[in-house]
């Protein structure tokens, strides 16, 4: 916990210091592709951490107005796990998240803006065994409302083509479903008596253990960070780096942190506004 | 230059530094530490073990037993041969471990009968100018010169959607009962023996309950939750003898103990090889893999599948008649549908 505030206030002293101007309105589409690196300790299936290389790709979609942001992006991350021990012992990660978010402008100065707001996301993310027979599959996935900051800055002279960005979110309250055995079997058994499992699949189950939660037993930090260049009014490319960390505590917790490096290329769909 | 920069350059620094911050935060408990990784796995099955009652045996003792074995000198394949010597006190065929060099599973066949040979079934039963037979997903199936359906299935990781079309031609073709044979069938995904089951019944079965072990204490069990088989496509009404040996195991074990409450259905051959729970699999701290039984299956009578399930029919293969070409089980079970 001591670690995790420090982190915390880390990232929010830092915020400051980024910066871009957020004058006028825009409307941005994006799209994006990059590398990633996952890290997992997923005690359901392994009390070993497992780290490894991936890909991510996202769709977002984002509207910029003189005191307030709005933003929608969708993205997926997946790469090929190692404990660092035995190869063969290989996990595949997946990870899927499409998230809201709301900012509204608090101090605008002429290169600089900060904003507070929040996020509602959904999420899944999926942890593949490869050579497991009856629990191949650790999972959880959720929706949660969290808690956000935004701070803009844009670079002056021969940079001013170039903008940085810094973004956090912390969730105050979620629904997370996490699976007591890392398999739904016990859940599909414990919802009326019943073994169901001919009958519904593993849809009833895959979803039977689900909770709210806040901040004691939900952690998540999600941050990015991203330069802007403007190639033109409409036409600008990005590259952001986002990092987060999650954890669920339970009989079988997890951690999970997701690193990932993209490029994404942005579309102005109006000219801004002078 | 740098003074004007350096709030950018130290933000950068702590861009990377919290990067590397989810290695502090998600911490690996990898130990080759002997002890550790022998306590651990004692633990995980005193937890999750559902038969030390049914097999009588006191898992503190075996701890008491074999841990004196182990210390900070012992060796990878010391500890090995420790961890799999206490394994085999559960004797149960789902107890595995995997280790780079050596792999463990308690073998629940050692003195019983074969009873299966394939390559008889199919030189002198399927593989016949006047019999075709055909591979269908996990399926092997032919009619028979006596008119009668076989269908051996080898395993129930195998989806058996496929024998609804075996069924059908097998009913347009009006042969007179069915051989569903299993021998040799290791087990599978249990949605699949739900499933199967759920072509030879035309009405919802309760065919048991099971157990999930939640605890360190030897009856730490949820309470009992109702397993059913429901009818599910194509459903075959007429004689079935289903052909059962000793390696016919885990979930094929939970097959048979569905089928024999089936009243058209016949169960002949060998005892099962048991195998009762579902296993679920785990690491050491060192990297090992294995796996632990973690529930329990009763029949509808409380019959515990562990031990196995015995045939309603018992019959072996004569040896002397293997080397005529006769399979002492089908022709048993030709007899029994002939007879219906």
């Amino acid at each position: 916990m001591k670690i995790r505030s420090i982190i915390l206030l880390s990232v929010l002293g830092y915020s400051r210091a980024v910066a871009q101007q957020t004058d006028s309105a825009d409307k941005q589409l994006l799209i994006g592709a990059g590398f990633g690196y996952m890290t997992i300790k997923d005690l359901s299936s392994s009390p070993l951490r497992y780290s490894g290389m991936g890909a991510t790709v996202r769709l977002g979609y984002e509207y910029n107005q003189p005191k307030s942001v709005q933003r929608v992006l969708f993205s997926v991350q997946a790469g090929g796990l190692q404990n660092g021990i035995r190869k063969q012992s290989g996990v595949s990660a997946y990870k899927a998240q499409l998230a809201y978010s709301q900012y509204w402008v608090l101090n605008s100065r002429p290169r600089t803006s900060w904003a507070l707001g929040g996020r509602a996301d959904v999420w899944a993310n999926a942890r593949l065994f490869n050579t497991r027979e009856n629990n191949p599959v650790s999972y959880d996935a959720g929706t949660a409302i969290s808690i956000g900051t935004q701070a803009n800055h844009s670079f002056s002279g021969r940079f001013s083509r170039l903008a940085a960005s810094f973004q956090l979110s912390v969730p105050v309250v979620a629904y997370v479903i996490r699976p007591a055995y890392g398999v739904p079997y016990p859940e599909a058994f414990l919802q009326d008596g019943v073994f169901n499992h001919q009958d519904q699949g593993l849809t009833g189950p895959l979803v039977s253990s689900g909770r709210v939660r806040s901040t004691g037993d939900f952690f998540r930090l999600q941050t990015t960070t991203s330069l802007t260049y403007s190639f033109s009014n409409t036409k600008t490319i990005r590259l952001s780096y986002d990092w987060e960390y999650y954890s669920i505590p339970s009989n079988l917790p997890v951690s999970q942190g997701n690193q990932s490096l993209t490029v994404s290329f942005v579309k102005h769909i109006h000219e801004r506004s002078k | 230059m740098i003074a004007k920069h350096l709030k950018y350059v130290v933000a950068g620094l702590a861009i990377l530094l919290l990067s590397g911050c989810e290695r502090l935060l998600i911490d690996s408990d990898k130990s080759s530490e002997p002890v550790e990784n022998f306590d651990r796995l004692w633990q995980k099955v005193r937890d999750h073990y559902p038969y030390f009652k049914y097999k009588n045996l006191d898992w503190d003792s075996v701890y008491n037993q074999y841990r004196p074995s182990v210390n900070e000198g012992t060796s990878d394949a010391e500890l090995y041969k420790v961890i799999t010597a206490m394994l085999s006190e559960l004797k149960d065929g789902h107890i595995s471990v995997y280790t780079p060099d050596n792999y463990y599973a308690y073998n629940f066949k050692a003195g019983y009968a074969g009873n299966y040979d394939s390559a008889l079934v199919r030189k002198f039963y399927l593989d016949k100018p006047s019999v075709q037979y055909v591979k269908s997903g996990g399926f092997t199936y032919a009619i028979l010169d006596n008119n009668i359906g076989y269908i051996h299935y080898r395993t129930f990781n195998r989806d058996v959607d496929t024998i609804d079309a075996i069924l059908q031609l097998f009913e347009r073709e009006k042969v007179k009962g069915l051989i569903m044979d299993v021998r040799n069938n290791g087990g599978g995904q249990i949605g699949n023996v739900l499933s199967l089951a759920g072509r030879f019944t035309a009405s919802q079965l309760n065919i048991g309950h099971t157990v999930f072990k939640k605890g360190p204490e030897p009856d730490n069990f949820t309470e009992p939750l109702r397993v059913y088989v429901n009818p599910e496509g194509a459903t075959w009404t007429k004689p079935v003898v289903l052909l059962t040996n000793r390696a016919c195991f885990s979930a094929c074990s939970f097959f048979t103990e569905a089928m024999r409450q089936i009243p058209n259905v016949t169960t002949l051959g060998d005892m099962t090889g048991g195998g009762g729970a579902m296993p679920l699999e785990y690491e050491l701290p060192n990297g090992w893999r294995y796996r632990v039984s973690t529930s329990a299956f009763y029949g509808f009578d409380g019959f515990n599948i562990e031990g196995g399930v015995p045939p309603d029919i018992r019959v072996d293969m004569n040896q002397e008649h293997a080397k005529q070409g006769r399979d002492d089980l089908i022709e048993q079970a030709s007899q029994q549908i002939e007879r219906k």
